[in-house]
């Protein structure tokens, strides 16, 4: 009797401990995505760090006569004779209203630095269908440049493998020494110079400047010194112990005005013609009075290792200064801009 | 206790005593086999309606989503790129892909309640996202057709939203309702040891019975007990020949799956490599060129591993032939000449010679092809499975109730002589 007992417990036991398995319990996962906001842009940072101080690289540029010259009294040397037989790569932006934007449909490029890139061409002697302008990638234009830096970055990372390559780049970028460390390149004189200004909704009463802007979100480039500025900001309203406004960083500051449309953030900060631009598209903005005391230079940035390329591109840019076309092409494309935000187009350095 | 044991034993030695315990034993064999039998043949029966109705579905509707958000990302950043009649189409198949996927969510919205897993989380999350997308894009294209660059940012924010916060979530439902499918097939076709172990203990303890009888009656057949042995028989093999019908099935289901999943994953790549083409045009950012390339390369890996059709890897190949102009920085042509923009647009855009589809599209019904025809295998053998098991788990309990019943009686007639 014990023994069946011990067979009908040890069937029991088998029945409790060999039946399949049961459907699986909650998953570990959230339903959620990592992020909480998938909707915002990439790279949305509410909590920027400001960026590490650069040394002091030199940002001057080369006098165009500085070297050898070719008959036509136009700097010379193999980079430029190379262009002038193979055709000219400019890297451009497609975004920048004004400034250089494509028409996705036509693919026609237009704006001020389109019109500098066109007049480089020309003074070189290539032909339109010789001149490829290029949209750069984001977060790689400046990889683009044939420099040792350059080349030393892509071997590392093959992300920027791909970015291609091209002899000059007109598009929006600021002079900084930074710059010049990292990518082993040179700038040209510049043709631009702006400062910065603040873009609100308008009816935002009572804000006149960044530190009015306490408790409300400010949206600026990543990593760029109107990010900085901002947290300076924030920063010494922490110290004073006042409300503090909210620095926002982006990877593409393109994505600001979206943010402020869509309500994500309150403000934009960033430079006047970068702000006209925005404002020119969506009307209920305001661009305020306010600018900063920094003002910031955008030049043609070319390889470190193509001296006589960089010599031609500000020989274009004298000649376009001289002849008054790099003013009527700033007052035609950024026409409507208020007066107090026009910042002359920088003189040549050298003639000082 | 030294007074009770020899009383026992004087007890079990008698006759009808003996018998007295082989119809207890036998009974309490024949119950609990039937009580496991029952409780194993239902819950196969279980596991094989999750496979078949819940999880199969969802796991149909997650790739529905996902193929079709893919495709809507593609559509909405192609349509830019045209003008606006060519235009006028493209977005007519960016709402089609955006009504698809929402009729999709809704049976999955369904499908997925009580299934004790995150399903109903994450079908809720993709709905949750698929209008803020909706409006993203309108936007989006009301703005680039102003002729505003910040139409863009509209574009590549959706467009960060699928491939971030869309795509993910439809990938993991898809791949976590496939293992629930494979476990339930796994669950329904598994052997129902205990059942098995009590039933042959049944049979043994009849076989005891009708000796015990035979040898102590001289009467060489008692048919209650033969009945019963027959009865349990028929529920023991029964029960074997169902489940291992459903093993069966299941494996053949596993199998098909194991061939849908790489297949899905080209498809949606496919999906994937045709927005990144229109995106390297429209916003690009470093790697991204790479990032393409290495797609073709996957998509071709996946469709090598689900058996490589032929004419679903001519179809890559001829795309990624007709691509090399945009894949071209990727190959160490970063400095070859690059080709002019409207080039490259007809490169992604218009349709492959002596075809209405594009070079993409071609693949994408390639795979959907075969796609479809494996989970319908699929879909038959779990829906086979689940047939198949139908009512078992009753008769089983039928079958050794009667069993008990017949042993009773068998035996109850023998130890009857003993009291006339």
């Amino acid at each position: 009797m014990i023994k069946v007992l011990a067979l009908v417990a040890a069937l029991a036991c088998l029945t409790a401990c060999a039946a399949p398995a049961a459907p699986a319990g909650p998953a570990a996962a959230p339903a959620s995505p990592s992020s909480a906001h998938p909707d915002l842009p990439p790279g949305y940072d509410e909590a920027p760090e400001r960026t590490a101080p650069c040394g002091n690289a030199p940002t001057d540029s080369l006098d165009p006569a500085a070297g050898p010259l070719g008959p036509d009294g136009r700097p010379d040397g193999p980079n430029v004779r190379r262009v002038r037989e193979e055709g000219l790569r400019v890297g451009v932006s497609q975004t920048g209203q004004f400034r250089s934007k494509r028409d996705l449909i036509t693919g026609e490029l237009s704006g001020l630095e389109i019109d500098i890139a066109k007049r480089v061409a020309a003074a070189l002697g290539v032909p339109d269908e010789d001149l490829s302008m290029i949209g750069l990638p984001t977060g790689g234009r400046l990889y683009s440049l044939d420099t040792g830096a350059n080349r030393a970055a892509k071997a590392v990372d093959e992300r920027l493998g791909d970015v291609p390559g091209v002899d000059l780049v007109i598009a929006g970028v600021s002079v900084t020494a930074c710059r010049v460390e990292t990518h082993g390149l040179r700038f040209s004189r510049p043709y631009m110079q702006t400062h910065s200004g603040l873009l609100v909704r308008a009816g935002l009463s009572g804000v006149t400047r960044p530190e009015d802007l306490a408790g409300r979100k400010v949206c600026s480039g990543a990593g760029t010194t109107n990010s900085d500025e901002m947290i300076d900001v924030r920063d010494r309203q922490r110290a004073e112990r006042r409300p503090e406004l909210v620095p926002v960083a982006v990877n593409d500051t393109s994505d600001c005005l979206m943010l402020m449309q869509r309500g994500f953030v309150d403000a934009v900060y960033s430079d006047v013609l970068i702000l006209h631009g925005y404002r020119h598209q969506d009307p209920g903005t305001v661009l305020l009075d306010y600018r900063s005391p920094l003002t910031t230079k955008a030049a043609v940035a070319v390889s470190g290792e193509q001296d006589d390329l960089l010599r031609f591109a500000n020989d274009v840019l004298d000649d376009m200064r001289a002849d008054g076309s790099l003013d009527l092409a700033y007052d035609t494309w950024f026409q409507g801009l208020a007066r107090h935000h026009r910042l002359p187009v920088p003189d040549d350095p050298y003639r000082r | 206790m030294p007074v009770s044991r020899p009383r026992s034993r004087g007890v079990v030695k008698r006759t009808e005593h003996g018998f007295l315990v082989f119809a207890v034993l036998v009974a309490a064999l024949g119950l609990l086999t039937g009580l496991t039998g029952w409780a194993a043949l239902d819950l196969r029966q279980q596991r094989a309606a999750d496979a078949a109705d819940q999880r199969a579905e969802l796991t149909a509707k997650a790739l529905d989503v996902y193929r079709a958000m893919a495709d809507a990302d593609a559509h909405s950043l192609n349509a830019v790129l045209v003008n606006a009649e060519r235009a006028t189409p493209l977005r007519q198949r960016f709402r089609d892909d955006v009504s698809a996927a929402t009729e999709a969510l809704h049976v999955a919205s369904a499908r997925s309640a009580g299934t004790g897993d995150d399903a109903a989380g994450q079908v809720r999350e993709l709905s949750r996202l698929l209008p803020l997308y909706t409006r993203l894009v309108e936007v989006g294209w009301t703005e680039s057709d102003a002729g505003r660059p910040v139409g863009i940012s509209y574009l590549s924010n959706a467009s960060s939203l699928v491939r971030t916060g869309i795509l993910p979530v439809a990938r993991r439902l898809h791949a976590e309702q496939t293992e629930a499918v494979v476990r339930a097939q796994r669950d329904a076709g598994a052997v129902p040891w205990p059942f098995l172990v009590a039933g042959v203990a049944t049979l043994a303890a009849l076989v005891a019975a009708q000796r015990s009888v035979t040898r102590r009656t001289r009467r060489r057949v008692n048919p209650g007990l033969v009945l019963a042995t027959g009865l349990t028989s028929v529920a023991l093999l029964g029960a074997i020949v169902v489940v291992g019908f459903v093993d069966g099935r299941g494996e053949v289901g596993q199998r098909e799956l194991a061939v849908v999943g790489p297949l899905a994953e080209a498809r949606n790549l496919g999906r994937e490599a045709d927005e990144a083409e229109a995106r390297i045009l429209i916003f690009p950012s470093a790697g991204d060129v790479s990032e393409l390339d290495g797609m073709f390369d996957d998509i071709e890996e996946l469709v090598t591993a689900a058996g490589g059709d032929e004419a679903a890897l001519a179809a890559l190949e001829a795309w990624r032939g007709h691509d090399e102009p945009l894949l071209r920085p990727a190959r160490g042509g970063a400095n070859a000449e690059p080709p002019a923009f409207t080039d490259l647009v007809r490169t992604i855009i218009d349709p492959a010679p002596g075809d209405a589809d594009t070079f993409g599209q071609r693949l994408d019904s390639r795979l959907t092809e075969l796609i479809e025809e494996h989970r319908a295998r699929a879909v038959d053998s779990t829906g086979s499975a689940k047939a198949t098991l139908a009512n078992w788990d009753a008769a089983v309990l039928l079958l050794m109730a009667a069993a008990v019943l017949s042993a009773a009686f068998g035996l109850g007639v023998r130890i009857r002589e003993y009291y006339t």
